[in-house]
Protein backbone atom coordinates (compact mmCIF):
# COMPACT_ATOMS: atom_id res chain seq x y z
CA UNK A 1 0.00 0.00 0.00
CA UNK A 2 1.39 3.39 -1.00
CA UNK A 3 2.13 6.24 1.35
CA UNK A 4 -0.64 8.39 -0.06
CA UNK A 5 -3.09 5.56 0.31
CA UNK A 6 -1.99 4.96 3.91
CA UNK A 7 -2.46 8.61 4.70
CA UNK A 8 -5.88 8.60 3.16
CA UNK A 9 -6.81 5.72 5.41
CA UNK A 10 -5.46 7.24 8.54
CA UNK A 11 -8.11 6.82 11.14
CA UNK A 12 -8.82 8.58 14.32
CA UNK A 13 -10.57 6.86 17.11
CA UNK A 14 -12.39 9.18 19.41
CA UNK A 15 -13.96 7.71 22.49
CA UNK A 16 -15.98 9.83 24.81
CA UNK A 17 -16.12 8.42 28.30
CA UNK A 18 -19.53 9.75 29.14
CA UNK A 19 -19.58 9.46 32.90
CA UNK A 20 -16.42 11.45 33.32
CA UNK A 21 -16.89 13.77 30.40
CA UNK A 22 -13.40 12.95 29.31
CA UNK A 23 -12.44 12.67 25.69
CA UNK A 24 -9.85 10.12 24.68
CA UNK A 25 -8.47 10.47 21.21
CA UNK A 26 -6.21 7.87 19.68
CA UNK A 27 -4.32 7.80 16.43
CA UNK A 28 -4.04 4.88 14.10
CA UNK A 29 -1.59 2.94 16.17
CA UNK A 30 -2.45 3.98 19.68
CA UNK A 31 -4.72 2.39 22.20
CA UNK A 32 -7.62 4.15 23.83
CA UNK A 33 -10.18 2.97 26.28
CA UNK A 34 -10.22 2.30 29.96
CA UNK A 35 -11.81 0.61 32.93
CA UNK A 36 -15.50 -0.05 33.35
CA UNK A 37 -17.43 2.09 35.79
CA UNK A 38 -20.26 1.11 38.08
CA UNK A 39 -23.63 2.85 38.38
CA UNK A 40 -22.11 5.47 40.69
CA UNK A 41 -19.40 6.33 38.21
CA UNK A 42 -16.68 4.59 40.21
CA UNK A 43 -14.39 1.82 39.04
CA UNK A 44 -16.39 -1.37 38.78
CA UNK A 45 -15.63 -4.44 40.87
CA UNK A 46 -14.74 -6.95 39.58
CA UNK A 47 -12.50 -5.03 37.24
CA UNK A 48 -13.18 -4.90 33.52
CA UNK A 49 -11.39 -2.98 30.85
CA UNK A 50 -11.90 -2.17 27.16
CA UNK A 51 -9.15 -1.07 24.76
CA UNK A 52 -9.54 -0.01 21.14
CA UNK A 53 -7.15 0.15 18.25
CA UNK A 54 -7.66 0.59 14.54
CA UNK A 55 -5.71 -0.12 11.39
CA UNK A 56 -6.53 -0.01 7.72
CA UNK A 57 -9.13 -2.77 7.82
CA UNK A 58 -10.09 -3.56 11.35
CA UNK A 59 -11.19 -2.19 14.66
CA UNK A 60 -9.50 -4.21 17.39
CA UNK A 61 -11.25 -4.39 20.73
CA UNK A 62 -9.55 -6.02 23.70
CA UNK A 63 -11.86 -6.82 26.57
CA UNK A 64 -10.36 -7.76 29.92
CA UNK A 65 -12.30 -9.39 32.75
CA UNK A 66 -10.83 -10.03 36.18
CA UNK A 67 -12.78 -13.01 37.40
CA UNK A 68 -12.32 -15.28 40.40
CA UNK A 69 -14.85 -17.78 39.08
CA UNK A 70 -14.85 -18.07 35.30
CA UNK A 71 -18.08 -19.56 33.99
CA UNK A 72 -18.96 -20.71 30.51
CA UNK A 73 -21.97 -18.42 30.73
CA UNK A 74 -19.90 -15.27 31.40
CA UNK A 75 -19.95 -12.61 28.71
CA UNK A 76 -19.53 -9.01 27.69
CA UNK A 77 -22.47 -7.29 26.06
CA UNK A 78 -20.91 -5.46 23.12
CA UNK A 79 -22.73 -2.76 21.24
CA UNK A 80 -20.81 -0.85 18.59
CA UNK A 81 -23.51 0.52 16.39
CA UNK A 82 -24.89 -1.09 14.38
CA UNK A 83 -23.33 -4.28 15.81
CA UNK A 84 -24.62 -5.86 18.97
CA UNK A 85 -23.51 -9.20 20.33
CA UNK A 86 -22.26 -11.12 23.34
CA UNK A 87 -18.83 -12.63 23.75
CA UNK A 88 -17.27 -14.49 26.63
CA UNK A 89 -14.64 -17.07 27.51
CA UNK A 90 -16.76 -19.78 25.93
CA UNK A 91 -19.67 -18.22 24.09
CA UNK A 92 -20.16 -15.78 21.24
CA UNK A 93 -23.07 -14.40 19.31
CA UNK A 94 -20.83 -12.18 17.20
CA UNK A 95 -21.15 -12.25 13.40
CA UNK A 96 -18.86 -14.80 11.80
CA UNK A 97 -16.71 -12.09 10.25
CA UNK A 98 -15.67 -10.92 13.70
CA UNK A 99 -12.52 -12.79 14.61
CA UNK A 100 -12.18 -13.71 18.26
CA UNK A 101 -9.07 -14.66 20.22
CA UNK A 102 -9.32 -15.71 23.83
CA UNK A 103 -6.85 -15.95 26.68
CA UNK A 104 -8.12 -17.59 29.84
CA UNK A 105 -6.13 -17.77 33.06
CA UNK A 106 -8.13 -20.06 35.24
CA UNK A 107 -10.56 -22.92 34.89
CA UNK A 108 -14.03 -22.73 33.42
CA UNK A 109 -16.98 -23.90 35.53
CA UNK A 110 -14.89 -25.02 38.50
CA UNK A 111 -16.22 -22.82 41.26
CA UNK A 112 -14.19 -24.50 44.00
CA UNK A 113 -10.93 -22.96 42.80
CA UNK A 114 -9.87 -19.37 42.29
CA UNK A 115 -9.41 -17.99 38.80
CA UNK A 116 -7.58 -14.89 37.70
CA UNK A 117 -8.85 -13.40 34.45
CA UNK A 118 -10.01 -13.86 30.89
CA UNK A 119 -9.45 -11.70 27.85
CA UNK A 120 -11.16 -11.65 24.48
CA UNK A 121 -9.70 -9.83 21.49
CA UNK A 122 -12.09 -8.91 18.73
CA UNK A 123 -11.08 -8.03 15.19
CA UNK A 124 -14.04 -6.27 13.66
CA UNK A 125 -13.95 -5.36 9.95
CA UNK A 126 -14.35 -1.63 9.64
CA UNK A 127 -16.87 -2.24 6.91
CA UNK A 128 -19.19 -3.56 9.60
CA UNK A 129 -19.20 -0.21 11.38
CA UNK A 130 -20.99 2.03 8.96
CA UNK A 131 -22.62 4.44 11.36
CA UNK A 132 -20.67 7.59 12.16
CA UNK A 133 -20.17 8.40 14.90
CA UNK A 134 -20.86 4.99 16.37
CA UNK A 135 -22.17 4.69 19.89
CA UNK A 136 -20.14 2.20 21.96
CA UNK A 137 -21.57 0.51 25.02
CA UNK A 138 -19.86 -2.51 26.51
CA UNK A 139 -21.05 -3.97 29.77
CA UNK A 140 -20.39 -6.96 31.97
CA UNK A 141 -22.07 -8.40 35.04
CA UNK A 142 -20.51 -10.97 37.31
CA UNK A 143 -21.35 -12.93 40.43
CA UNK A 144 -18.38 -12.73 42.82
CA UNK A 145 -17.97 -15.37 45.47
CA UNK A 146 -18.75 -12.80 48.15
CA UNK A 147 -22.25 -12.77 46.72
CA UNK A 148 -24.43 -10.42 44.74
CA UNK A 149 -24.44 -9.34 41.13
CA UNK A 150 -21.88 -6.70 40.21
CA UNK A 151 -22.01 -4.81 36.93
CA UNK A 152 -19.89 -2.29 35.10
CA UNK A 153 -19.91 -0.64 31.70
CA UNK A 154 -17.86 1.36 29.29
CA UNK A 155 -19.57 3.96 27.15
CA UNK A 156 -18.22 6.08 24.37
CA UNK A 157 -18.52 7.32 20.85
CA UNK A 158 -16.45 5.95 18.04
CA UNK A 159 -15.60 8.27 15.21
CA UNK A 160 -13.57 7.04 12.27
CA UNK A 161 -12.16 9.87 10.16
CA UNK A 162 -10.60 9.39 6.76
CA UNK B 1 6.77 7.82 57.66
CA UNK B 2 7.44 6.09 60.92
CA UNK B 3 10.76 4.65 61.90
CA UNK B 4 11.29 0.97 62.27
CA UNK B 5 11.18 0.58 66.03
CA UNK B 6 10.94 -3.12 66.51
CA UNK B 7 13.73 -4.44 64.43
CA UNK B 8 16.94 -4.96 66.25
CA UNK B 9 18.98 -6.84 63.81
CA UNK B 10 18.80 -8.26 60.39
CA UNK B 11 21.31 -10.96 59.86
CA UNK B 12 21.39 -12.02 56.30
CA UNK B 13 22.97 -15.14 55.01
CA UNK B 14 23.12 -16.83 58.35
CA UNK B 15 22.40 -20.25 57.12
CA UNK B 16 23.45 -22.15 54.11
CA UNK B 17 21.79 -25.17 52.64
CA UNK B 18 23.43 -27.72 54.84
CA UNK B 19 25.22 -30.62 53.22
CA UNK B 20 24.67 -32.60 56.42
CA UNK B 21 20.98 -32.68 55.51
CA UNK B 22 21.50 -35.06 52.71
CA UNK B 23 18.85 -37.57 52.05
CA UNK B 24 20.54 -40.95 52.34
CA UNK B 25 19.91 -43.16 49.44
CA UNK B 26 19.07 -40.33 47.10
CA UNK B 27 21.44 -40.80 44.19
CA UNK B 28 20.76 -37.31 42.93
CA UNK B 29 21.91 -35.68 46.13
CA UNK B 30 25.59 -34.85 45.91
CA UNK B 31 27.93 -34.78 48.86
CA UNK B 32 28.31 -31.05 48.71
CA UNK B 33 25.52 -28.59 48.06
CA UNK B 34 25.05 -28.30 44.35
CA UNK B 35 24.59 -24.94 42.78
CA UNK B 36 20.88 -24.42 42.43
CA UNK B 37 19.13 -23.28 39.33
CA UNK B 38 19.53 -19.73 40.51
CA UNK B 39 23.08 -19.74 41.76
CA UNK B 40 26.03 -19.80 39.41
CA UNK B 41 28.39 -22.77 39.58
CA UNK B 42 30.63 -22.61 42.60
CA UNK B 43 28.29 -20.40 44.56
CA UNK B 44 26.64 -22.02 47.53
CA UNK B 45 22.94 -21.15 47.56
CA UNK B 46 21.82 -19.12 50.52
CA UNK B 47 18.26 -19.60 51.55
CA UNK B 48 17.78 -18.50 55.13
CA UNK B 49 17.48 -15.06 56.67
CA UNK B 50 17.59 -14.45 60.41
CA UNK B 51 15.59 -11.62 61.90
CA UNK B 52 15.35 -10.45 65.50
CA UNK B 53 12.30 -8.43 66.52
CA UNK B 54 10.66 -7.36 69.76
CA UNK B 55 7.16 -8.22 68.63
CA UNK B 56 5.89 -10.45 65.89
CA UNK B 57 4.06 -8.00 63.65
CA UNK B 58 4.18 -8.12 59.88
CA UNK B 59 2.47 -6.60 56.91
CA UNK B 60 1.03 -8.62 54.02
CA UNK B 61 0.58 -7.21 50.51
CA UNK B 62 -0.26 -9.08 47.36
CA UNK B 63 -0.75 -8.86 43.62
CA UNK B 64 0.06 -5.51 42.06
CA UNK B 65 0.11 -5.25 38.30
CA UNK B 66 -1.64 -3.67 35.34
CA UNK B 67 -4.51 -5.47 33.62
CA UNK B 68 -2.77 -5.84 30.26
CA UNK B 69 0.67 -7.03 29.28
CA UNK B 70 3.24 -4.21 29.00
CA UNK B 71 0.57 -1.70 30.04
CA UNK B 72 2.91 0.19 32.34
CA UNK B 73 0.83 3.34 31.97
CA UNK B 74 -1.98 1.57 33.81
CA UNK B 75 0.20 0.34 36.66
CA UNK B 76 -1.78 0.83 39.92
CA UNK B 77 0.84 3.14 41.37
CA UNK B 78 -1.55 5.24 43.45
CA UNK B 79 -3.09 2.17 45.06
CA UNK B 80 0.16 0.43 45.91
CA UNK B 81 1.69 3.66 47.18
CA UNK B 82 -1.22 4.13 49.58
CA UNK B 83 -1.02 0.49 50.61
CA UNK B 84 2.64 0.67 51.55
CA UNK B 85 2.05 3.91 53.44
CA UNK B 86 -0.66 2.09 55.38
CA UNK B 87 1.69 -0.77 56.11
CA UNK B 88 4.37 1.66 57.25
CA UNK B 89 1.91 3.34 59.60
CA UNK B 90 1.33 0.00 61.31
CA UNK B 91 5.09 -0.19 61.93
CA UNK B 92 5.56 -3.93 61.42
CA UNK B 93 8.96 -5.49 61.89
CA UNK B 94 8.84 -6.86 58.36
CA UNK B 95 6.44 -7.49 55.52
CA UNK B 96 5.73 -10.22 53.02
CA UNK B 97 4.32 -9.95 49.53
CA UNK B 98 2.51 -12.73 47.75
CA UNK B 99 3.70 -12.26 44.16
CA UNK B 100 2.76 -10.71 40.81
CA UNK B 101 4.41 -7.32 40.68
CA UNK B 102 4.44 -6.96 36.90
CA UNK B 103 2.68 -8.00 33.72
CA UNK B 104 5.13 -8.00 30.84
CA UNK B 105 5.61 -9.82 27.58
CA UNK B 106 8.36 -12.33 26.98
CA UNK B 107 10.74 -9.61 25.80
CA UNK B 108 10.63 -8.25 29.32
CA UNK B 109 11.25 -4.70 28.20
CA UNK B 110 8.70 -3.37 30.67
CA UNK B 111 9.89 -5.44 33.63
CA UNK B 112 12.20 -2.79 35.03
CA UNK B 113 9.80 0.11 34.46
CA UNK B 114 7.04 -1.75 36.27
CA UNK B 115 9.29 -2.76 39.15
CA UNK B 116 10.48 0.84 39.30
CA UNK B 117 6.91 1.82 40.06
CA UNK B 118 6.38 -0.99 42.54
CA UNK B 119 9.61 -0.51 44.42
CA UNK B 120 9.15 3.24 44.35
CA UNK B 121 5.82 2.77 46.12
CA UNK B 122 7.34 0.24 48.49
CA UNK B 123 9.91 2.77 49.66
CA UNK B 124 7.19 4.20 51.91
CA UNK B 125 7.98 1.27 54.18
CA UNK B 126 11.59 1.03 55.32
CA UNK B 127 11.57 -2.47 56.83
CA UNK B 128 12.56 -5.68 55.06
CA UNK B 129 10.07 -7.14 52.61
CA UNK B 130 10.18 -10.81 51.73
CA UNK B 131 8.73 -11.25 48.27
CA UNK B 132 7.25 -14.42 46.87
CA UNK B 133 7.49 -15.24 43.18
CA UNK B 134 4.26 -14.99 41.20
CA UNK B 135 3.41 -16.57 37.87
CA UNK B 136 3.81 -13.14 36.27
CA UNK B 137 7.45 -13.10 37.35
CA UNK B 138 7.82 -16.36 35.42
CA UNK B 139 6.18 -16.76 32.01
CA UNK B 140 2.77 -15.29 32.94
CA UNK B 141 0.73 -18.48 32.75
CA UNK B 142 -0.18 -20.07 36.05
CA UNK B 143 1.28 -23.33 34.76
CA UNK B 144 4.66 -21.82 33.93
CA UNK B 145 7.82 -23.03 35.65
CA UNK B 146 11.05 -21.04 35.67
CA UNK B 147 14.69 -21.53 36.48
CA UNK B 148 17.60 -22.95 34.50
CA UNK B 149 16.56 -26.35 33.22
CA UNK B 150 12.88 -25.67 33.83
CA UNK B 151 10.48 -25.59 30.88
CA UNK B 152 10.22 -21.79 30.84
CA UNK B 153 13.87 -21.10 31.57
CA UNK B 154 14.87 -17.74 32.97
CA UNK B 155 12.88 -15.04 31.19
CA UNK B 156 13.69 -11.38 31.79
CA UNK B 157 10.77 -11.07 34.20
CA UNK B 158 12.21 -13.84 36.36
CA UNK B 159 15.74 -12.51 36.26
CA UNK B 160 14.57 -9.00 37.05
CA UNK B 161 12.49 -10.16 39.99
CA UNK B 162 15.41 -12.10 41.46
CA UNK B 163 17.87 -9.28 40.92
CA UNK B 164 15.73 -6.52 42.37
CA UNK B 165 13.51 -8.17 44.95
CA UNK B 166 15.27 -11.29 46.22
CA UNK B 167 19.01 -10.98 45.89
CA UNK B 168 19.12 -7.67 47.82
CA UNK B 169 17.93 -9.70 50.80
CA UNK B 170 21.08 -11.79 50.54
CA UNK B 171 19.41 -14.93 49.29
CA UNK B 172 20.03 -16.51 45.95
CA UNK B 173 16.93 -18.58 45.32
CA UNK B 174 13.27 -17.56 44.88
CA UNK B 175 12.47 -19.86 47.78
CA UNK B 176 13.85 -19.08 51.20
CA UNK B 177 13.10 -19.06 54.89
CA UNK B 178 13.04 -16.17 57.32
CA UNK B 179 13.71 -17.21 60.89
CA UNK B 180 12.20 -14.67 63.30
CA UNK B 181 13.06 -14.56 67.01
CA UNK B 182 12.66 -12.09 69.85
CA UNK B 183 15.71 -11.13 71.92
CA UNK B 184 14.61 -13.22 74.91
CA UNK B 185 13.55 -16.28 72.95
CA UNK B 186 10.03 -16.35 74.39
CA UNK B 187 8.71 -17.57 71.08
CA UNK B 188 10.03 -18.33 67.61
CA UNK B 189 8.65 -18.09 64.12
CA UNK B 190 9.57 -18.95 60.59
CA UNK B 191 8.29 -17.53 57.34
CA UNK B 192 8.73 -20.07 54.56
CA UNK B 193 8.56 -18.49 51.11
CA UNK B 194 7.70 -21.06 48.44
CA UNK B 195 8.16 -20.49 44.70
CA UNK B 196 5.50 -22.63 43.06
CA UNK B 197 6.43 -21.28 39.61
CA UNK B 198 10.08 -22.24 40.05
CA UNK B 199 9.48 -25.69 41.38
CA UNK B 200 12.31 -28.23 41.39
CA UNK B 201 13.53 -31.24 43.28
CA UNK B 202 16.02 -28.95 45.01
CA UNK B 203 13.19 -26.81 46.28
CA UNK B 204 11.22 -29.84 47.41
CA UNK B 205 14.15 -31.07 49.50
CA UNK B 206 14.73 -27.60 50.88
CA UNK B 207 11.07 -27.18 51.78
CA UNK B 208 11.00 -30.47 53.66
CA UNK B 209 13.99 -29.35 55.73
CA UNK B 210 12.69 -25.82 56.23
CA UNK B 211 9.28 -26.99 57.43
CA UNK B 212 10.93 -29.47 59.80
CA UNK B 213 12.66 -26.68 61.72
CA UNK B 214 10.79 -26.42 64.99
CA UNK B 215 9.30 -23.01 65.75
CA UNK B 216 6.33 -21.74 67.72
CA UNK B 217 4.75 -20.22 64.62
CA UNK B 218 5.03 -21.24 60.98
CA UNK B 219 3.84 -19.02 58.14
CA UNK B 220 4.07 -20.19 54.56
CA UNK B 221 3.97 -17.57 51.79
CA UNK B 222 3.23 -18.86 48.31
CA UNK B 223 1.68 -17.07 45.34
CA UNK B 224 -0.93 -19.61 44.31
CA UNK B 225 -3.51 -21.01 46.70
CA UNK B 226 -3.97 -24.74 47.17
CA UNK B 227 -6.79 -24.71 44.63
CA UNK B 228 -4.57 -23.43 41.79
CA UNK B 229 -3.28 -26.87 41.01
CA UNK B 230 -1.99 -26.03 37.55
CA UNK B 231 0.95 -24.19 39.10
CA UNK B 232 3.74 -26.77 39.11
CA UNK B 233 4.69 -26.39 42.74
CA UNK B 234 1.29 -26.16 44.36
CA UNK B 235 0.39 -29.81 44.79
CA UNK B 236 3.87 -31.06 45.72
CA UNK B 237 4.45 -28.23 48.19
CA UNK B 238 1.00 -28.76 49.66
CA UNK B 239 1.94 -32.36 50.38
CA UNK B 240 5.14 -31.33 52.13
CA UNK B 241 3.53 -28.49 54.08
CA UNK B 242 0.77 -30.84 55.20
CA UNK B 243 3.27 -33.03 57.00
CA UNK B 244 4.35 -30.23 59.34
CA UNK B 245 2.86 -27.76 61.83
CA UNK B 246 1.38 -24.67 60.20
CA UNK B 247 -0.02 -21.48 61.64
CA UNK B 248 -1.17 -19.89 58.38
CA UNK B 249 -0.50 -20.21 54.67
CA UNK B 250 -0.61 -16.80 53.01
CA UNK B 251 -1.34 -16.71 49.28
CA UNK B 252 -2.27 -14.35 46.47
CA UNK B 253 -2.97 -14.97 42.76
CA UNK B 254 -6.66 -14.22 42.90
CA UNK B 255 -7.00 -10.46 43.16
CA UNK B 256 -9.09 -10.33 46.26
CA UNK B 257 -9.01 -10.92 49.98
CA UNK B 258 -10.48 -13.83 51.86
CA UNK B 259 -10.12 -16.67 54.29
CA UNK B 260 -9.95 -19.61 51.93
CA UNK B 261 -9.80 -22.14 54.75
CA UNK B 262 -8.86 -22.25 58.42
CA UNK B 263 -5.17 -22.18 57.51
CA UNK B 264 -5.15 -20.37 54.17
CA UNK B 265 -5.44 -16.60 53.84
CA UNK B 266 -5.77 -14.88 50.48
CA UNK B 267 -4.16 -11.45 50.21
CA UNK B 268 -4.17 -10.62 46.52
CA UNK B 269 -5.86 -7.23 46.63
CA UNK B 270 -2.76 -5.09 46.18
CA UNK B 271 -3.93 -3.19 43.12
CA UNK B 272 -4.07 -5.84 40.40
CA UNK B 273 -7.46 -5.89 38.63
CA UNK B 274 -9.96 -6.89 41.30
CA UNK B 275 -11.47 -10.32 40.70
CA UNK B 276 -14.08 -9.99 43.40
CA UNK B 277 -16.09 -7.30 45.12
CA UNK B 278 -13.81 -6.58 48.08
CA UNK B 279 -11.66 -3.44 48.23
CA UNK B 280 -7.96 -3.13 47.55
CA UNK B 281 -5.90 -3.17 50.70
CA UNK B 282 -3.43 -4.95 52.92
CA UNK B 283 -3.26 -7.09 56.03
CA UNK B 284 -1.33 -6.69 59.25
CA UNK B 285 -0.62 -9.79 61.35
CA UNK B 286 0.17 -9.18 65.01
CA UNK B 287 1.06 -11.50 67.86
CA UNK B 288 -1.18 -10.75 70.82
CA UNK B 289 -0.25 -10.98 74.47
CA UNK B 290 -2.11 -14.29 74.72
CA UNK B 291 0.04 -15.74 71.96
CA UNK B 292 -2.60 -15.76 69.26
CA UNK B 293 -1.89 -14.20 65.88
CA UNK B 294 -4.45 -11.59 64.90
CA UNK B 295 -4.93 -10.76 61.21
CA UNK B 296 -6.49 -7.41 60.36
CA UNK B 297 -7.43 -6.44 56.81
CA UNK B 298 -7.50 -2.75 55.89
CA UNK B 299 -8.78 -0.73 52.97
CA UNK B 300 -6.14 1.00 50.86
CA UNK B 301 -7.88 4.36 50.68
CA UNK B 302 -9.15 4.95 54.22
CA UNK B 303 -7.08 2.46 56.23
CA UNK B 304 -10.35 1.35 57.81
CA UNK B 305 -10.29 -2.26 58.97
CA UNK B 306 -12.81 -4.44 57.15
CA UNK B 307 -11.96 -7.87 58.54
CA UNK B 308 -10.32 -9.31 61.62
CA UNK B 309 -9.71 -12.80 62.91
CA UNK B 310 -7.20 -14.64 65.06
CA UNK B 311 -5.59 -18.05 65.23
CA UNK B 312 -3.46 -19.90 67.72
CA UNK B 313 0.01 -21.08 66.81
CA UNK B 314 -1.37 -24.39 65.52
CA UNK B 315 -3.74 -22.57 63.17
CA UNK B 316 -6.93 -23.26 65.08
CA UNK B 317 -9.36 -20.42 65.61
CA UNK B 318 -8.76 -18.05 68.51
CA UNK B 319 -11.36 -15.66 69.93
Amino acid sequence: MGRRHRCALTLLLALLACERGKTLVGSKSSISGGPFLDARGKMAFPYSDARFRVDRDYLYVTLYAADEDIRSTDYFDVSIAPLSFRVGPALSTAPAVVEIDRDIDGTIDRSFDLDEEWVVELSIPLAMINTQPARVVISRCDFPKQGGRRCGRFEGTLELRP
Amino acid sequence: MRSWPYLYLLVVAACIQDSSRQHPGDPDMPDAPAPTADAPPGVVPISTIALTVDDLTFGIVGDTRPPMSNDTASYPTAIITAIWKGVAAAAPGFAVSTGDYMYVSSSGAEANPQLDLYLGARMAYSGPVFAALGNHECATATASNCGPGAPDGTPVSYQTFLRRMVQPLGVSTPYFMVRVDPPGGAWSAKVVVVAANAWSEDQARWLEDAMAEATTYTFVVRHEPDSATTAPGVSPSKQIIGRHPLTMQIVGHSHSYGRLSQKELLVGNGGAPATGSLPYGYVVARRRADGAIEFSAYRWDTNVRFDRFAVWADGTAAP
